[in-house]
């Protein structure tokens, strides 16, 4: 059986943009819209609803972090990124990196990636390689912030925000 | 602290009335998530964009070889835009060589010129003197050289004789000759080779293009570099020019002449760039016209630092959507700065196409860009 031709033309400057946004509205599209959307969290040192570690190694559950922000469930995960805005930093510390995964992989979606003294605050370059970096549906997923420092423990920095964002696709729901 | 689940706000769904209700939710700013949609940095290239490429690459090798004969071996270069010929360069092979061996006997010594109408003979005749190989080698160039004026006049400039080997110097511009040599004696043996062969052929022709590729010479804002390795000469071009090589060597001397056209397209123009901090999501070459004037023509998408980062080599001859799951930066990955380019590479000059058209797709996704 033959497939069927997509019934919209799909094109950037001739109006198609539009006739797609009207389509989606007036239902005329059979197939369920699933745009990208991103989770995104802003992660400051000073806001953390925990203990710091007198330690150079601490993980971050971001639900319990900000509660009011939890990650969707039954989505299809994509892309992670960090957006750094201030670097981590305080008292003897020479150097922070971060990872981000969850509980069961801590560097799944992002690998080490420097953080502390010196970094450009920026977006900071994917790290493909990560074990669970391809995209993947998710029925609960909590995201997970790692930071490990150098010349200090976590419980010396004071400064440090960085933005933590994770692409998802909605996938249908039962009806 | 359990998920929340997406739709709760809103269920995707296609007839049910999901895709308004979506629409609906991301007008009001109830969704607490940035939406991003997918899209798609575009650019249509045809054939006509190949011809007159400005960044286009050229680079020839020709390979000299087959049984060298005497004659004139020739190499035509031609302005492939414009059709107009820029320089004819000839090496003339036109000497041969007649080699007396064996043990030298009495009897006859023949170098026939048989491809003259009618045939001419020279025969050295030993009986006793001239006695060694090098004296008959000697007496048979000053019999060749006895017929320069008359029987073999204006094919024969002159003969000599060095030790066994007598050197045959023909006119310029006369067509190849066949010599048939034969000798009557028990052991000795004349025998008639072309001392030219595809490497110094080639040598002399390099040096050709050498010296034409000089201030106020033809090639001068044509040909960039060249270079020679045994038989085969490399000629690498000015960027943005096309040039039609062909040869016209004599008999079964032949010169084999490989050319590629390379062009390093850059996506979009100055009124439509790619988007600075974005994750580039996958490409692909949307064939909708077969190229059609070259034998193969082939695609890369990817930047400067990786041209087949997105899209590795696929063939314009063919037609649909092509992509390449496998190549290095197809996932979807952050792009502070990406400048996409299509490389395209033909085994012969993009001035012989006829047609073709593709789409380069590279898809990305916008990143959330406003921290509070």
């Amino acid at each position: 059986m033959a497939n069927s031709t997509f019934p919209l033309l799909i094109g950037a400057r001739n109006g198609s943009n539009g006739g797609v946004v009207k389509a989606l509205g007036k239902g005329r599209l059979q197939h369920a819209w699933a745009p990208r959307f991103w989770w995104y969290q802003k992660f400051d040192i000073r806001d953390v609803q925990v203990a710091l570690d007198a330690d150079t190694s601490q993980r971050f559950d971001l639900h319990t972090h900000n509660p009011d922000n939890l990650f969707p469930a039954n989505v299809k995960r994509s892309m992670p990124l960090f957006f750094l805005s201030e670097v981590f930093d305080g008292g003897s510390i020479s150097a922070c990196a971060g990872i981000l995964g969850d509980a069961n992989d801590d560097n799944g979606l992002i690998t080490t990636t420097a953080l502390g003294q010196g970094e450009t605050l920026t977006y900071k370059a994917s790290t493909v390689g990560a074990a669970e970096y391809a995209p993947r549906f998710e029925a609960a997923f909590i995201p997970q912030l790692g930071l490990d420092t150098t010349g200090g423990n976590i419980s010396a920095l004071t400064t440090g925000i960085v933005w933590v964002a994770i692409g998802f696709e909605p996938v249908p729901g039962l009806s | 602290m359990a998920n929340s689940d997406f739709y709760r706000l809103v269920q995707p769904g296609g007839l049910n009335g999901g895709n308004r209700h979506m629409l609906d939710i991301l007008h009001t700013d109830a969704m607490p998530w940035a939406v991003a949609p997918k899209l798609c940095f575009e650019h249509t290239f045809t054939w006509r964009d190949l011809r007159s490429a400005d960044a286009v690459e050229q680079e020839d090798e020709i390979e000299v070889g087959g049984t060298i004969v005497a004659g004139n071996h020739s190499l035509v270069f031609e302005d492939a835009s414009t059709g107009v010929e820029l320089v004819t360069l000839t090496h003339v092979v036109h000497e041969d060589t007649v080699t007396i061996g064996g043990t030298a006997s009495d009897g006859n010594y023949d170098t026939v010129f048989d491809a003259l109408t009618p045939p001419v003979r020279v025969r050295t005749v030993r009986a006793t003197t001239p006695a060694t190989n090098a004296n008959i080698a000697t007496q048979h160039a000053a019999d060749i050289n006895d017929l320069v004026a008359t029987a073999l006049n204006g094919i024969v400039v002159s003969a000599s004789a060095n030790s066994a080997v007598v050197t045959i110097v023909y006119a310029d511009g006369i067509d190849p000759q066949t010599l048939t040599c034969t000798e009557t004696t028990a052991t000795g043996t004349i025998t008639a080779s072309v001392s030219a062969t595809a490497s110094t052929v080639a040598a002399a022709l390099e040096a050709l293009i050498e010296d034409a590729r000089g201030a106020d010479e033809p090639l001068e804002d044509y040909v960039d570099d060249e270079s020679v390795s045994t038989d085969t000469i490399t000629v690498t071009y000015v960027p943005g020019v096309q040039v039609r090589v062909t040869e016209d060597f004599p008999g079964t001397s032949t010169a084999a002449i490989a050319t590629v056209n390379t062009a390093t397209l850059p996506m979009g123009d100055d009124g439509n760039l790619f988007y600075a901090n974005v994750a580039v999501d996958g490409a692909g070459i949307l064939r909708t016209i077969a190229m059609d004037g070259v034998t193969t023509i082939e695609a890369t998408v990817g930047d400067a630092g990786a041209p087949a980062g997105l899209v590795t080599t696929t063939d314009l001859t063919a037609t649909g959507f092509a992509e390449t799951i496998a190549a290095t930066e197809f996932v979807e990955h952050f792009e502070a700065a990406f400048s996409p380019v299509v490389t395209v590479t033909a085994d012969g000059l993009f001035a012989d196409l006829t047609a073709g058209e593709f789409v380069a797709q590279v898809f990305y996704n916008p990143v959330p860009n406003v921290f509070g």
